[in-house]
């Protein structure tokens, strides 16, 4: 028997595969989304999302895509994977999600069709909308060059297309590269980690959202998961999905303090501050602390 | 071991946080740690060359490289010091490693490209010594290669070392002349003109080479530079004689000639030659005199075609000249052609006889010894009867001309040329004496010339009865008692390309004949010696003072004295023009192969073997070694360096479908989809794929299309591999998550709406 069935649950609860069904929309988040749709519709150029390691910003990209109606949005998202990317290749990849087939070989006829595509997207009463995950990645001043010079695609009183950056803190640094494009910036919303009530509404809403018909965490626990995790959200996910399984296996009703002390001793947690993260607010190191923690975790 | 995994976390997180230098200290502190951690110096020395820390970056490396050098793991040592040399490709020392490393392994094709860029660079940078050394290291493993040779040489030459500069052009040059491949040869020559200028033969190798590939213009002029150094090279007054023919200058033809055969008058290819030249220039009296005086020679030298041919087209020119008739009639006697005998038999008279034949050689202009016919009729018939066809109720007569006593053979039974008149025809082109294997074996060496250097040859045994032929006394039924020499010689015109037995009255040369003499002096003047024209002119006139012809050709060597200097300068300008223009090109072609640019310093093309680039396949252990490099290039990054390696494997049918799908995965790596999902399914569409290799391959295809957000594609191909074996790696349950949209990639995750509209960059 899995856990799931032990628990009653239909569904991995805490997964941290990115999906969209298990979208907690916190308040943070829900104002960063409310700033990033006003920047689009309002034809605002270029947005950015900051936040750490975990924090959700590919969630809440993957969101703001589904958001993006198709009658009103030609809306297309790239993720970064690599870093060593060239500008041409990115303007190229960028006109077919927006929908040429067949992109020129050449920079300059490429621009030529990307614009014609966006005066006939406008045409149609639709905004031209790109988001780019993992932005701190774009590393190059040619790259931030390639996106000023799309901003810069424009008709009286418009901007035709809508970029958001989605990335890590460094993204700030990969804007410094182009001081132009740094300053055409228009919205900007840093996510940050959730405080214990939040952390608590997230387990909560996903174990919900899994199928459980009662609380299966008990409330010192979930203290003790917020202290352990400083309200990351993948953290959270991490503590919560092996605490499910410890209690599981040893024939536990609901996951209690110990069991979660037992979990972030096993996930090299303990030498963690045991508590005040949220509270306090965090401080850099704090965060380095935080993403370390994460990364050893990601590393097993 | 804890802290090693708190630094490589940190490096971690470093590195994705794009902090490169914390990453770097993170990782000295790992290798500090635990310094024989192998994959942590190599992704130290990944992120020193991130951070353009060139010097460090190589260092690191190197120690990676070594420690698989060492351990005999060289396809990884080559990944290693191939990204070296994408760190600095100056570091001529990484070629030299990387060629040695390729050796090692078998992979005889990369190491001969790293050393021929090794060998480029150390030219660059002028140091020939170091190029030789990686030249010859190439000659070693590609000793077919022409063009590592050619350039060997050239560098020797560049040291001033021109005797094994020229032991290697000469090794060249002999490969290149056995495939008679004339235009190389000329290349070959315009290259080494300049580096060896005062090598004996360059000029007359570069002439010839020059005659062969049509140049006629540029091989006469150098040929004549060449004759004013040195009137008696026999080599260089053919290939005048040759130029002036292929210019339809048959005087100077036969002057050329005249003056050779006052070199070597036995020689009978020579002498046909100036027959030949003779009736081209229309002097048909001195070609018959000519023939007359040589046809017995010609006879026994078994040239009976060529004087067949001469003595026709005497007839056509000459067609009342009964003389020639009566020889020709002879001929076809011996060579059977009863068509044309009859045919020129009409036109003798009748006093001719009716015993066709050799009866009427008691006469002053005796057509041709009827001994010797009969020997060549007795010789033909003994071929006849050993090739065992053309032969009717002959009876086998053996004989040897050179084999018996030459008295029994220049007298021995004579038959009538009624029988021999009967005979079947026989092939233009029979030999006709099989047994002297030797001279066909000497036809063979066209550069012999002397018979002194074919008296060497020990082990030809008939040559020895050859020289036993000489001082003996022949009795011709002239009745005159003449000394027989018995020469041989070899001379390499077009179709004179035969052992040449001579027969020759030794009075012949020693008196002075003024006509002769004289023609020896045109030629001179021909030639613009003016000088020698004189002297011979001068010396006629002192034996023979009343001599007009040599008078006024005095007088014309005096009027081209005087003539003008303008005209002279002119012309001399005209020819030093040429020169300099011949000198030009060939500075040009060489300045090109010495000036080091690597475009021009080509080891490839030139002098290529014919055959190479035709190995399109690959041994099995090649392939291996190629497919596991690119494995271990895909491995660390190079993915290119890996494309080129999997090409290479797939050319062996056993890792045709591996290297396939792993260009596929490459090609995926480096953005190109599109060419990416047509090598997946070049792979699918293979007839011999396995099922197990099918699955493999469609798994990889299924997550490629995951990975590109193309769902519906990746469902369908991973469920052809549920369907055979829902277990193979974990299939099912990849289809189940992927229709659900839990699969791992955030592309599926992302809903209907957003599948299409996710890329991975």
């Amino acid at each position: 028997m899995s856990y799931l069935e032990y628990f009653g649950l239909e569904l991995e609860p805490f997964s941290n595969a990115p999906d969209a069904r298990f979208y907690f929309d916190s308040d943070q988040h829900s104002q960063a989304l409310l700033r990033l749709m006003y920047a689009v519709n309002s034809d605002k150029g270029l947005a950015v999302l900051v936040g750490g390691v975990g924090n959700g910003k590919t969630t809440l990209a993957r969101r703001m895509l589904d958001t993006l109606d198709e009658e009103k949005y030609e809306s297309s998202m790239l993720v970064m994977v690599h870093s060593g990317i060239d500008p041409e290749w990115i303007l190229t990849r960028i006109a077919m999600q927006l929908g040429i087939k067949e992109p020129a070989a050449d920079r300059l006829t490429v621009l030529k069709q990307l614009y014609e595509r966006l005066i006939e997207i406008d045409n149609q009463g639709r905004k031209a909308v790109i988001l780019i995950d993992e932005a701190q990645m774009l590393q190059s001043r040619e790259l931030m060059e390639e996106f000023r010079g799309l901003l810069n695609l424009e008709i009286p009183g418009k901007k035709l297309i809508n970029i958001v950056f989605f990335g890590l803190t460094e993204i700030e640094d990969c804007l410094k590269l182009d001081e132009p494009l740094a300053q055409r910036v228009a919205v900007k919303y840093h996510l940050n980690s959730f405080n214990v009530d939040i952390t608590k509404s997230y387990i909560n809403h996903r174990l919900t959202v899994a199928g459980a018909k009662q609380a299966i965490f008990d409330p010192q626990a979930i203290q003790a998961i917020h202290n352990y995790s400083g309200g990351v959200p993948r953290l959270i996910n991490t503590i919560c999905d092996n605490c499910l399984f410890e209690t599981h296996i040893q024939k536990g009703p609901i996951v209690m303090p110990k069991i979660v002390e037992s979990v972030a001793g096993d996930l090299g947690l303990l030498q963690q501050p045991g508590s005040g993260f949220a509270e306090t607010g965090y401080q850099e190191d704090d965060l380095g602390e935080i993403e370390d923690m994460l990364d050893r975790l990601e590393l097993k | 071991m804890a802290k090693k995994d708190k630094h490589l976390a940190a490096a971690q997180k470093a590195i994705q946080k794009g902090q490169t230098p914390k990453a770097i200290k993170e990782y000295q502190k790992i290798v500090e740690l635990d310094p024989k951690d192998i994959r942590a110096h190599q992704k130290l020395a990944d992120l020193f060359a991130k951070n353009k820390q060139n010097a460090e970056a190589l260092e690191s490396y190197e120690k990676v490289a070594k420690h698989y050098a060492e351990r005999g793991f060289y396809l990884k040592a080559i990944a290693v010091y191939k990204q070296m040399q994408k760190v600095d490709p100056s570091q001529l020392s990484i070629y030299a490693e990387l060629a040695d490393l390729n050796e090692k392994q078998g992979l005889t094709g990369n190491a001969l490209s790293e050393y021929r860029t090794l060998a480029t660079a150390y030219e660059k940078n002028e140091m020939p010594g170091e190029a030789i050394n990686i030249l010859q290291k190439m000659k070693g493993l590609d000793p077919e290669n022409l063009n590592v040779r050619v350039k060997i040489a050239e560098l020797y030459a560049f040291l001033n070392d021109a005797e094994k500069g020229k032991e290697e052009f000469e090794e060249v040059l002999e490969v290149l002349r056995k495939s008679e491949n004339f235009d190389k040869i000329l290349k070959l020559y315009e290259i080494f003109m300049p580096l060896f200028p005062d090598e004996e033969g360059m000029a007359a190798g570069l002439a010839e080479a020059y005659l062969r590939a049509g140049k006629i213009d540029k091989s006469l002029k150098l040929l004549q530079a060449e004759f004013k150094k040195n009137k008696d090279d026999k080599n260089v007054l053919q290939m005048m004689a040759e130029c002036y023919r292929h210019q339809k200058d048959y005087e100077n033809e036969r002057l050329t000639l005249q003056h050779l055969l006052t070199l070597a008058g036995k020689n009978l290819g020579y002498r046909l030659k100036y027959v030949r030249a003779c009736l081209n220039q229309g002097e048909n009296d001195r070609a018959l005199y000519e023939l007359e005086e040589w046809k017995e020679a010609l006879f026994k030298a078994e040239k009976i075609d060529s004087l067949k041919d001469c003595y026709e087209r005497l007839h056509e020119q000459l067609p009342n000249e009964e003389q020639v008739a009566r020889t020709l009639k002879s001929i076809y006697e011996v060579t059977g052609e009863k068509d044309k005998l009859k045919e020129v038999a009409t036109t003798l008279s009748e006093d001719s006889g009716t015993e066709l034949g050799f009866v009427q050689s008691a006469a002053e202009d005796e057509v041709i010894d009827d001994s010797i016919m009969a020997d060549i009729s007795d010789d033909l018939e003994d071929i006849q009867v050993g090739e065992g066809d053309l032969v009717d109720d002959q009876e086998e007569v053996p004989l040897d001309i050179l084999e018996g006593p030459l008295d029994s053979i220049l007298t021995s039974g004579a038959e009538t040329s009624e029988e021999v008149a009967e005979e079947p025809s026989i092939a233009e082109e029979t030999p006709v004496v099989e047994k002297i294997d030797a001279v066909e074996e000497i036809e063979e060496l066209e550069e012999i010339e002397e018979l002194e250097e074919i008296e060497e040859l020990e082990e030809i045994e008939e040559l020895e009865e050859i020289e036993e032929l000489e001082e003996v006394e022949l009795e011709v039924d002239t009745g005159q008692e003449v000394e027989l020499d018995v020469e041989l010689e070899l001379e390499s015109g077009d179709d004179e390309d035969i052992l040449e037995l001579g027969e020759e009255d030794l009075q012949v040369v020693e008196e002075l004949d003024p006509a002769s003499a004289l023609e020896e002096a045109t030629f001179y003047l021909q030639q613009g010696l003016l000088d020698e024209a004189e002297n011979i002119c001068n010396t006629i006139l002192e034996t023979v003072p009343d001599y007009e012809a040599a008078r006024d050709k005095l007088a014309e060597i005096e009027q081209r004295r005087a003539e003008p200097e303008e005209e002279e300068v002119a012309e001399e300008e005209e020819t030093a023009e040429e020169f300099v223009d011949i000198a030009s090109d060939i500075m040009d072609a060489a300045d090109g192969l010495l000036s080091g640019d690597a475009g021009e310093f080509d080891l490839a093309a030139d002098f290529s073997n014919p055959d190479e680039g035709k190995a399109d396949e690959v041994s099995l252990e090649d392939a291996e070694s190629h497919y596991n490099l690119g494995i271990a290039y895909k491995e660390m990054g190079l993915v290119d360096d890996a494309i080129a390696e999997f090409d290479k494997a797939m050319r062996h049918p056993t890792r045709l479908i591996d290297s396939l799908a792993l260009k596929a995965l490459c090609l995926a790596e480096t953005g190109a989809f599109d060419e990416a999902e047509q090598f997946f399914w070049a792979v699918l569409e293979q007839p011999n794929l396995s099922e197990e290799e099918r699955r493999g391959v469609q798994f990889e295809l299924g997550l490629f299309y995951e990975n590109l957000g193309r769902v519906d594609e990746a469902i369908n191909v991973i469920e052809e591999v549920a369907a055979t074996d829902p277990n193979y790696r974990n299939a099912g349950d990849k289809v189940a998550a992927l229709k659900s949209g839990q699969s791992d990639s955030p592309a599926g995750s992302a809903g209907k709406n957003a599948k299409d509209r996710v890329s991975y960059i």
